[in-house]
């Protein structure tokens, strides 16, 4: 840890060099602010690279933005690539002249045909949504490494209203509730495959802002606290399965068009749908969960694999650390970045070609105070001290170090844990329910890394685990198992 | 020798707007966002619906009517309206000439305005601090419509004898930095691409069909005149002309408009959409502001002598933009306004209190 002295000094220093950008330095990273040219509001609606290093960046208003990284944050020379774009959210770079982008009327095919750097074609790949003209139905893309796509697609929220002519179907039972689903696959995942059809994937969302193919094939989405939402959750997503916001499910062919999905029991709800891999408890560590990416193998730290979930509403990135438990995947949740000059309204991230840096790209204009900016978290080479993984054992739980631990790191104190649940409802959030402090009966050594600690009676069935950790440096305090089964 | 030099004068005059066209042109936080005859501004975004018909949003559902919800106590007492807006279209906008509004779903011309393009604060809100109006935040129109689509669309594709009318969008291209709009109907593949025309208030659809023997072409309601290549390869020239509100669909003004008077013309001033390019508080624009130019004196490009802007040089430069352009401005950015006189004479009130006292 460096001392505050130095930091501030350090900060200080770079504050009078390049005026107006300071760099923030936490263990192992150092975070920089990148402005975007003059007057251009920096409303990060989707961040990219291409092949040969550029970064590419969707902005809401309208245009399309690349630049070469530079190592001085303030030196970035943007040129226009694109423009004429609806709330793009949703960017895959294919090459150095061909984007594909989701905008909020359809997934588009962006070519710069004659090579003069910007773009002259806008191929519509698939429109097969609809747009109620409700602001809030913003979406977003993930390759399926077929030449595809995995599309989310948001609801609307009743903090607008919906507009008389509608562009694909209208329904009228779909238009009911907090966030509604008034036009064709709001709340769905949908797959449109190398050809452009579409085919439904799976159903049940609030705002799932951002979706993730994993290097393995699985496929993520978070979503944001709210109606049906308790707190947010980071969902594994499967084919056909419903993840529990019902308005959507108006727009499954096998729905029974006579029934109103808000006024269904919470118990057929509950029945029907996939838990959370992993919740984030609202406001201890997240609050509207965006863009899932995955961090890259080696050299952006010791993470390589785990998915890192930034806050829309908040100036936090938080970790997933997963594990399959009876061949399901649950997990656990920290703070990878919390505060020290991030901005809020973290909602698009993407790593660079070389892997050291993480670009965050924020905003939150038209759904709450302006939040908007782009940051890059670097890589330095101080050593990270942190818990890598916290799985569960079939007495309590295991945490396995960056770095050895002192036997220090065995004193019960250093532990307090404490269990509680939440009850997804019609109702906006919900509280923490049933708190229960949790002692430890034993803390024992696995290896020079690893502590393992014993409690007892460990509930299933999404009962939240909240660990805070005392031990002296260690990057992140607060862990939070989320226990669906039991080993 | 004579020539040489007036070549190079062309070449550097070519070069010097090259340059400046080549200059990336951004959308930033100016919420009124312009485009040039050169390189116009193409936009997608939600638009207002001036007055449509069914008939024209055929392909598009109906929202209708909901009862208020709230989280807590499900159904409350209460109902919400849907509003007036168009969802999927894409605007282009060539200046203070021309913009229009083609939409993705109908794959038709909806509206032609002139004046301004849009004005974004509604829904892209305040610089300061990024609200989007809660309930109207589609964006306004600047200036007045020339052009709103009426009946079924114009073109009609005949598959096997069987009118088809459920067009699929396919993008666009552009070419010379306007967009050529693609979309299928039925087997026909139709590109149709949209410029203002030589004389004011008209624009040009340069249609380009496949796929099909033959289309059949009719719009009535404005002056259109067909010139083609082929049954498939031709262009249509439409005449717009400034409509009236009750024709646009909106609501009765709330001042008289039996004989000139102020509140009339402060209205046109915003109707007409001289607030694109006219400043009230000497503000530059693209063009002069009006602030002090009632009873100034006016240097005007070509012309030793200043002019004094008196009325008969309002009246002429509404009429007749280009009979005396302001040094220092571009020539030809201005269309002209036919107006009625009554009208102008309301204008005329208008400026008249903005002149230097």
């Amino acid at each position: 840890m460096k001392s505050p002295i130095l930091f501030l000094f350090t900060a200080l220093a770079v504050c009078t060099v390049f005026a107006g950008s300071l760099t923030f330095a936490d263990e192992g990273y150092k975070l920089e602010s990148i402005p975007f040219p003059e007057g251009v509001p920096p409303e990060v609606g989707a961040v990219g690279f291409t092949p040969s290093g550029e970064i590419v960046v969707a902005l809401r208003r309208s245009d399309v933005l690349i630049a070469k990284p530079t190592d001085d944050p303030t030196k970035f020379e943007w040129r226009l690539f694109a423009s004429g774009l609806h709330n793009a959210c949703g960017i895959h770079v294919v090459s150095d002249t061909e984007i594909i982008i989701s905008q909020m009327p359809e997934l588009t095919r962006i070519v710069d045909t004659d090579g003069d750097g910007s773009a002259d074609l806008y191929e519509t790949i698939n429109a097969s949504w609809g747009m109620s003209g409700n602001y809030h139905e913003t979406n977003h893309l993930t390759p399926d490494g077929k030449g595809g796509y995995y599309l989310a697609i948001g609801t609307a929220s009743h903090n607008g209203p919906v507009f008389y002519n509608v562009r694909g179907e209208y329904s009228k039972t779909g238009r009911r509730g907090r966030n509604f689903s008034a036009a064709s696959w709001k709340g769905w995942v949908l797959h449109v495959d190398a050809e452009g059809n579409m085919t439904p994937f799976c159903k049940g969302f609030r705002m799932h802002n951002g979706i993730l193919q994993d290097r393995d094939g699985n496929l993520w989405a978070g979503d944001n606290q709210g109606d049906w939402r308790a707190t947010t959750p980071f969902y594994h997503l499967q084919k056909d399965h419903f993840y529990g916001h019902p308005s959507s499910l108006v727009w499954d062919p096998e729905w029974d068009q006579t029934r109103d999905p808000l006024k269904m029991p919470l118990a057929e709800i509950n029945e029907m749908r996939t838990p959370a891999a992993v919740l984030l408890p609202h406001e201890i560590m997240n609050r509207s969960a965006s863009e899932p990416i995955q961090i890259p193998d080696t050299a952006f730290g010791p993470y390589g694999g785990q998915i890192l979930l930034p806050d829309n509403n908040g100036n936090r990135i938080s970790r997933i650390m997963l594990e399959k438990v009876d061949g399901q995947f649950q997990g656990a949740c920290t703070h990878f970045w919390n505060e020290n000059g991030l901005n809020l309204g973290n909602n698009r991230g993407a790593f660079s070609p070389d892997k050291t840096t993480l670009y965050v790209g924020q905003t939150s204009r038209g759904w709450g105070n302006l939040a908007e900016g782009l940051q890059r978290i670097i890589r330095t080479d101080s050593d990270v001290f942190d818990v890598l993984t916290m799985t569960l054992t079939e007495n309590g739980f295991r945490l396995h170090f960056t770095q050895p631990v002192a036997d220090s790191a065995l004193d019960p104190s250093k532990y307090e844990m404490q269990r509680y649940r939440y009850e997804d409802g019609p109702t906006y959030g919900g509280d923490q329910l049933d708190i229960t402090a949790i002692p430890m009966t034993e803390v024992s050594r696995v290896d020079d890394k690893t502590v393992e600690l014993t409690i007892e009676d460990i509930k299933d069935g999404g009962h939240v685990y909240e660990l805070n950790v005392g031990i002296e440096g260690l990057r992140s305090q607060v862990y939070c198992y989320t226990v669906n089964r039991l080993k | 020798m004579k020539s040489k030099i007036l070549f190079a004068l062309a070449m550097l005059a070519l070069f010097g707007s090259h340059s400046l066209m080549a200059e990336d042109r951004y959308i930033t936080l100016d919420n009124k966002p312009l485009g040039t005859p050169e390189k116009p501004l193409v936009l997608r975004t939600y638009f207002p619906d001036p007055g449509l018909g069914r008939e024209v949003l055929a392909n598009h559902d109906l929202g209708f009517r909901a009862r208020k919800y709230s989280p807590g106590k499900g159904d409350v007492e209460g109902l919400e309206d849907p509003i007036r807006g168009i969802p999927g279209a894409i605007g282009v906008n060539f200046g203070a000439g021309l913009s229009y509004c083609w939409d993705a779903t109908e794959c038709r011309l909806l509206f032609a305005w002139q004046g301004g393009f849009l004005d974004m604060l509604n829904y892209w809100g305040d610089p300061e601090s990024g609200r989007r109006k809660s309930n109207g935040y589609i964006p306004d129109l600047v200036g007045p419509l020339i052009y709103l689509a009426r009946g079924s669309h114009p073109l009609a594709v005949f598959d096997d004898f069987v009118e088809s009318n459920s067009p699929v969008f396919k993008g666009y291209r552009l070419i010379d930095n306007v967009p050529e709009f693609e979309y299928t109907q039925g087997k026909a593949h139709i590109r149709v691409r949209i410029v203002p025309g030589s004389e004011p208030m008209t624009f040009v659809k340069q249609y380009s069909i496949s796929g099909v023997e033959e289309v059949a072409y009719l719009e009535s309601g404005y002056k259109q005149k067909v010139e083609s290549k082929d049954p498939l390869n031709f262009s249509v020239t439409v005449t717009g002309r400034l409509l009236s509100e009750s024709e646009s669909g909106e609501l009765a003004p709330d001042y008289s408009t039996e004989k000139p008077n102020l509140e009339w013309g402060k209205a046109l001033y915003t109707q007409l959409g001289c607030l694109a390019c006219h400043s009230t508080d000497g503000t530059r624009g693209h063009g002069p502001s009006f602030a002090g130019t009632f009873g100034s004196k006016r240097k005007i490009t070509g012309l030793e002598e200043p002019v004094l802007a008196d009325e008969t040089y309002i009246v002429e430069s509404i009429k007749d933009p280009m009979a005396k352009v302001v040094d220092g401005f571009p020539p030809g950015y201005m269309p002209p306004y036919p107006i009625p006189d009554e009208q102008i004479q309301s204008l005329v009130l208008f400026l008249q209190t903005l002149k230097n006292e």
